[in-house]
């Protein structure tokens, strides 16, 4: 039961068999799982041109003591 | 759930924040062959995306940059096979034991309504900001995670994202 107002069931204490394992040994985390092929979505190939404009620019750092500030940047 | 903690609001508009998913959205990836010039071939595959991207950053008119950061998200129906196929596998994932992947819950909103999704935090595709901005206006209505959900999501991705593994371990203690 929630102890107030905001108390919800996030802040209560969980029962012990919904607590994480330690100890033992256990390699609790399993950093390496994945997803070896991903769910089938509709998919395809295209072909594209593609047109070189040069080097990207970075995008202006305004001055942070200085009001003005820099103009905004939508590249594409 | 605790209602007066909503997980998710619906968004309209091209205002984009943290969370914000896009569903059914192209991303396309160059092959191997692709060059600077020319003609190339480029694959496109469909995805369920959530944005990582800062919400700062993303404000109309004060961008801060001009490509998102984005997040496979997978339906629970979708993921058939592997670990993540069992309950066992999602409740690892819902512990955070998983660190590649996060659950977010289920959505009730009427028009909305979602099962269980996971993000993958090995998927992740940048697409232009422009480029979602319209996608945005497109799509009638999508979903929002709220705070503080997205807030565990993108401390989750920096979790996972900043793992460091060690050459040389210090040995158990027996």
């Amino acid at each position: 039961m929630p102890m107030s107002e905001t108390d919800t069931t996030v802040h209560q204490a969980r029962p012990s068999e919904e607590r994480t394992a330690t100890g033992d040994g256990l390699d609790v985390l399993d950093w390496d799982a994945c997803l070896e092929s991903p769910p089938p979505r509709p998919a395809g190939k295209i072909k594209v041109r593609l047109n070189f404009l040069g080097r990207g620019k970075p995008i202006p750092l305004a001055d942070p003591e200085c009001p003005e500030p820099a103009p905004p940047r939508e590249g594409r | 759930m605790t209602p007066r903690y909503p997980w998710y609001a619906d968004a309209e508009g091209d205002e984009i924040e943290q969370g914000d998913l896009f569903e059914g959205c192209p991303v396309y990836l160059p092959t191997a062959d692709a060059s600077e010039h020319g003609i190339v071939d480029f694959e496109w595959e469909e995805r369920d995306l959530i944005v990582l991207s800062q919400t700062c950053d993303l404000v109309k008119g004060r961008e801060k940059l001009t490509e998102v950061l984005l997040c496979s998200v997978w339906n629970r129906s979708e993921l058939t096979t592997g670990h993540l196929s069992a309950p066992k596998g999602l409740e690892d994932a819902r512990r955070g034991n998983l660190p590649g992947f996060h659950v977010l819950a289920e959505c009730d909103l009427v028009g909305l309504a979602r099962e269980v999704r996971v993000v993958d935090f090995r998927r992740v595709y940048s697409l232009p900001l422009a480029f979602l901005r319209k996608r945005a206006l497109l799509d009638a209505r999508r979903l929002r995670l709220l705070p503080p959900y997205r807030e565990h999501l993108s401390q989750a991705f920096a979790r996972f994202f900043m793992r460091v593994g060690l050459p040389v371990d210090i040995p158990p203690f027996k």
